[in-house]
């Protein structure tokens, strides 16, 4: 080989290494460098803003998210942007309580926990809301908001020609990354809405039940989301359930879940937060290499640290008045009727009770199988991760009755608003009812669920559709009045 | 064997030398000889350096022995130029015989450089350049008179057609750049005229604004006076484009000059002592007689017009003399005016919502419904409850003193600064163009602008009686006095039921907007919305330059202070609002006059929704005072 032969192929290899270098760094700088996030104040503001993990999978590129409410309005429920959804928007917030931003390459919007577990509460309409950590979201439409973005990716506007312009009025992009969102972050976003459609169309099919504000259907999303089963025609809407001082959940032979379907504080959480989007995506190998040589550890890390703090994150104590006495006499009630399932260590606290004995909505307890447990826990391990099993047994948990206050509706498809109604026998209890409005009535213990805000602010609970029954947990309904009075009374310390 | 020039270039640099020692120095040539530069000879890189020096730099050489010069053939264009002189010589090269090209005596761009050639093959002559004193050739180049010079005719007129391209593209590509905001130099000027960046995105060309009004006067209330109709001011001392109206600030972006609002059209006001008096432009004042509402439709009337097409506001804008130069009427005639239509009919879609509620009238603006039409909200889809959002316009001078007071009639922010970054959104500047440097200019004026004292007679004795009344009754909710803002609510939201004025003001403002204001400047982590939060009650304000602010409440529903002392059954159900003479004995402006000259009056009606003048009442508000100490409280606010 003659010499200045050598010499070309030399710079032509120089060149190319070179060139390679440098798109090797830009791809790592626009698409995968992390930016660590924020100090947070304490826990709390940790659980509703800091991330678990989800960006990297399922983020939506932040000005895509930003101007979706202005561009496609009329796929939103109300004028408010977000805010529509009923999500809890703390003042001078940037994003919503249960929303995360992280910057992996650009920065990215991602879910975490506190999308469905941060409630808010009033006493009047005038009044600034007060945010609970821990408790159910009960006003957040979080069906509504998976159909608004489905919906966005649905329509032939979602392109660089719409978008841009309103992204342009908020914010000068870099010609460069205006390039990427144009030709990259765009199309692939589409994509990414569209195959989410796919995912979820078990949630869309016509005639279908819908969620409804505060609720979800948590075991099929377990079953088509995370695992991908095949589609089967059972129908699980449930509350979403308060979430803090879960150590006196943690035990031998104790059960979480609506129907007991996990042993284990640690599992449900693990769990939850890998169905939010920590997860990695099996059909994108980068996805997989990054999860198992660096996402996962840090992944555990923060589910160990979210279940130290939801452990001894207290209930909120009842805001309103509480007459002492009569809640004295309502005590030794409690411990009559109540006390033996739901009382924090008593016998059948945090256990099954049989649908047969309980006689509330079986729907619930029918979306999970033993096949879908098994076939969650298999796909648990595959991501290299260990934790007690799901499992399947029939009947419903018995929960303890920590902050039951704030926990309304009741039942596990929330399907009953208030103490009061608990305590009356079923076709006494209200067939129809808006849930959603926090404003919150302390004389029969639960949300306002009647009147024109409601309707409003909510969504329509009819007790005749499938899932939606309100029947069953009889216990109390052959009180007297004033004995019901006094056991609510009582009910209010808990 | 003959060579060519082209052969020599596919030689290696040493081949050359060596055939450039071995070959005579050859007779001075003489007429043109083609030139070719030789740079990396024997590599693919020859040709196209050659090609590339013969058409933008040099073809070849004349020579002309009888004067024992030659002149080179240059530039695209093949002009002769760079003299030198040729005579036999000695070569630095091998110190034998060759032809010497020397510029050191006749060029003064090229006399460090010297040329040697020498014949290497019939009518082909190799040369080699030298600079300064070096002895090693920096270049080689060939001269062959074997073949006719290359016809120039071509090359001369591409060369002249790129030439004059790029020439258009600097200058265009500086044109479409301009970015210039009219300079003025004293701060209340550039309060009152100065850009807050608005025109860079929501600005009507220059031409357009002076245009509408002589093109369509059916539209004026008052079609002989033009845009003053609705209550602009006129200054007539404005040092630069006086034909503008205060409020309206100009800005040249892209070569084209535009206009827009700035803070000034809601915040300068007049005043006259009499009708006959000239009026007093007040800077910092509520706008009391400017009819923002009547002015945004007039401009969405006019672009619905079947008149508002290029043709006719061409030929208008030549008709009135409003003319510009050749670019920019190609781009009104062909682009402008059409995006400028097409945008005023946006905007009159989005601001349909405005017909729901009562006229806002001169004076008053409905301030957080238009945020909610930036943010795209679906206003078809609000609740009753929201739609009527009019308020006050109110003064801003004195903002020092209030910040971290709650801010806005509601008191739904407490950052001055932010405050004002909402407000520059009406007018029309986004995050991405808002002209930080010219809004914090504003802002410093704004901090400590003081209003001007009350300028008719104060009765001393009087107010000085009236002081411990305010001091009990007023104080704590508005300040010691017109400077002095202590006290203990001062600043603070008093709940609605508590003032129980009109709620609609309020309710336009909502948990939704303002969650939705936290992502405004979200692309400036700095400057992203933090303050913004839903009150559920109205601001206490301090009452520095009381007289001015007139009429009173949040809604503007009471016309002097003395009615304001009345309980609402005995205040005005209906006044008369955009009148600017001054009523020093009920402390407010003349509200009861229908028509002046041409003008009439905006006819307010407190029955209408949002217009309630109740509220602000009761023994805790002074209403159920004597008359005696009413007259005292009254001649003390006179001192604010």
């Amino acid at each position: 080989m003659s010499p200045r032969l050598k010499r070309k192929l030399l710079i032509g290899l120089a060149v190319v290494v070179v060139l390679g270098a440098a798109g090797a760094w830009f791809t790592w700088e626009k698409f995968f460098r992390e930016e660590p996030e924020p100090a947070w104040a304490d826990a709390a503001e940790r659980f509703k803003y800091g991330s678990i993990g989800a960006e990297a999978t399922r983020g939506i590129p932040f000005y895509i998210w930003l101007v979706l409410p202005r561009v496609f309005p009329e796929h939103l429920p109300g004028p408010g942007g977000y805010k529509a959804f009923g999500l809890v928007w703390e003042e001078g917030r940037e994003l919503p309580s249960g929303f995360t931003k992280r910057v992996i390459g650009f920065p990215r919007v991602a879910n975490n926990c506190a999308i469905c577990h941060t409630g808010t509460w009033r006493s009047r309409e005038d009044e600034t809301p007060h945010v609970v950590v821990g408790a159910p979201s009960h006003t957040t439409d979080v069906q509504g908001l998976l159909r608004f973005l489905i919906a966005c990716g649905r329509d032939p506007r979602f392109n660089a020609t719409t978008l841009l312009p309103e992204i342009d009025r908020e914010v000068k992009l870099s010609w460069i990354d205006r390039l990427l969102y144009r030709f990259v972050l765009i199309p692939v976003t589409r994509r990414a809405l569209q195959q989410q459609e796919q995912q979820l169309a078990w949630m869309n099919r016509p005639g279908w039940p819908d969620w409804g504000r505060g609720r979800d259907d948590p075991m099929n999303l377990t079953k088509y989301f995370m695992t991908s089963m095949a589609t089967d025609d059972s129908t699980g809407q449930a509350d979403f359930p308060s979430i803090w001082n879960l150590q006196v959940r943690k035990g031998d032979g104790l059960y979480l879940n609506w129907s007991c379907d996990t042993p284990a504080v640690r599992s449900v959480l693990i769990d939850s937060a890998l169905g939010l989007g920590a997860a990695p995506d099996a059909t994108v190998p980068l996805d997989q290499l990054n999860w198992s040589t660096k996402r996962r550890a840090w992944f555990l890390q923060r589910m160990a640290e979210l279940d130290d703090f939801l452990s001894r994150l207290p209930p909120p104590a009842y805001p309103f008045s509480i007459d002492s006495t009569l809640a004295a006499r309502g005590r030794p009630l409690y411990a009559a009727h109540c006390a033996e399932c739901h009382d924090i260590g008593a016998p059948r606290t945090n256990k099954p009770v049989p649908v047969a004995e309980i006689g509330t909505d079986a729907e619930r307890m029918n979306t999970w199988t033993q096949g879908a447990a098994d076939e969650a826990n298999r796909r648990v391990k595959e991501m290299g991760i260990d934790r007690p099993n799901m499992v399947k047994i029939e009947g419903y948990q018995s929960p303890p009755l920590d902050g039951l206050w704030l926990r309304a509706p009741y039942l596990h498809n929330g399907s009953v608003p208030t103490l009061r109604d608990l305590l009356n026998p079923p076709d006494d209890r209200p067939k129809v009812f808006h849930r959603g409005y926090d404003v919150y009535d302390p004389v029969n213990v639960g949300f306002v669920t009647r009147g024109y805000d409601t309707a409003r602010h909510g969504w329509k609970h009819d007790t005749a559709e499938r899932g939606n029954g309100n029947g069953g947990h009889l216990y109390g309904t052959g009180l007297t009045e004033d004995e019901k009075a006094a056991l609510i009374e009582y009910l209010k310390t808990l | 064997m003959a060579l060519s020039a082209r052969q020599l270039l596919r030689k290696r640099s040493e081949e050359l030398d060596a055939l450039f020692g071995a070959s005579p120095a050859g007779p001075i040539p003489e007429g043109e000889a083609t030139g070719a530069a030789i740079a990396c000879p024997g590599t693919v890189l020859a040709r196209i350096l050659a090609w590339f020096a013969r058409w933008f730099c040099w073809q070849g050489k004349v020579f002309d022995p009888a004067g024992g010069c030659l002149r080179n053939r240059i530039t695209p264009f093949g002009f002769l130029a760079i003299k030198a002189q040729v005579y036999a010589g000695k070569s630095r090269f091998d110190r034998r015989d060759c032809i010497v090209i020397d510029y050191s005596q006749t060029s003064l761009v090229a006399r460090f450089v010297r040329d040697e050639i020498r014949l290497v093959s019939p009518g082909l002559y190799l040369g080699q350049v030298f600079l300064g004193k070096s002895a090693r050739p920096a270049l080689k180049f060939s001269l062959s008179f074997q073949y006719e010079p290359a016809r120039r005719g071509w090359r001369r007129f591409w060369s002249a057609a790129t030439l004059a391209l790029v020439v258009f593209a600097i200058y265009f590509a500086v044109r479409l750049r301009r970015d210039e905001p009219v300079h003025y130099d004293a701060p209340e000027e550039h309060f009152k005229y100065g850009s807050t960046g608005g025109e860079r995105d929501a600005g009507i060309p220059y031409a357009l604004w002076k245009v509408l009004p002589a093109m369509f006067p059916e539209l004026l209330p008052e079609p002989e006076k033009g845009l003053a109709s609705f209550g602009f001011v006129f200054d007539p001392t404005r040092p630069r484009d006086a034909d503008l109206p205060v409020g309206v600030s100009k800005r040249n972006v892209q070569g084209i000059d535009r206009v827009f609002l700035n803070c000034a059209v809601c915040h300068v006001g007049t005043v006259r002592d009499t009708p006959q008096s000239p009026p007093r432009i007040i800077a910092g004042m509520p706008a009391n007689t400017v009819d923002l509402q009547g002015f945004e439709r007039f401009l969405f009337n006019a672009a619905t017009s079947e008149k508002f097409t290029p043709d006719r506001i061409m030929a208008e804008m030549e008709r009135i003399g409003v003319t510009d130069d050749f670019i920019n009427r190609q781009i009104l005639r062909h682009l402008a005016i059409d995006i400028g239509r097409r945008r005023l009919l946006f905007l009159r879609d989005r601001f349909r919502f405005m017909d729901r509620e009562p006229d806002a009238g001169p004076g008053r603006v409905d301030t957080f419904n238009p945020p909610k039409v930036l943010l795209n909200f679906p206003m078809d889809r609000l609740p009753e409850k929201e739609w009527v959002g009019n308020c006050d316009l109110p003064s801003i001078w004195n903002q020092r003193p209030r910040r971290g007071m709650a801010l806005h009639w509601d008191g739904n922010n407490t950052s001055v600064e932010e405050r004002n970054r909402s407000a520059s959104f009406g007018t029309g500047a986004l995050p991405p163009t808002l002209d930080r440097a010219s809004v914090k200019r504003m802002e410093a004026w704004l901090e400590d602008a003081q209003p001007p004292p009350y300028p008719y007679a104060i009765d001393a004795a009087l107010a000085q009686r009236g002081a411990p009344i305010y001091a009990e009754y007023c104080a704590s909710c508005h300040g010691r006095n017109g400077r002095d803002f202590a006290g203990a609510h001062v600043g603070q939201v008093t709940p609605i039921e508590a003032i129980r004025t009109d709620r609609h003001r309020l309710d336009s403002y909502t948990p939704e907007l303002a969650a939705n204001q936290n992502l405004l400047y979200a692309g400036y982590p700095e400057e992203r919305f933090r303050h913004f939060r839903k009150t559920y009650g109205y601001a206490n304000q301090p009452l520095d330059g009381l007289w001015l602010r007139a009429p009173y409440l949040h809604n503007g529903s009471v016309p002097t202070l003395r009615d304001l002392l009345e309980p609402a059954s005995r205040r005005p159900a209906s006044f008369h609002r955009g009148y600017d003479v001054y009523d020093p004995k009920n402390v407010g402006f003349v509200g009861d006059v229908v028509r002046e000259g041409s003008k009439t009056y905006f006819a307010f009606d407190t029955s209408l929704p949002g217009n309630g003048n109740f509220g602000h009442e009761g023994r805790a508000y002074g209403t159920e005072l004597g008359a005696a100490d009413k007259d005292a409280l009254i001649e003390f606010l006179k001192t604010f």
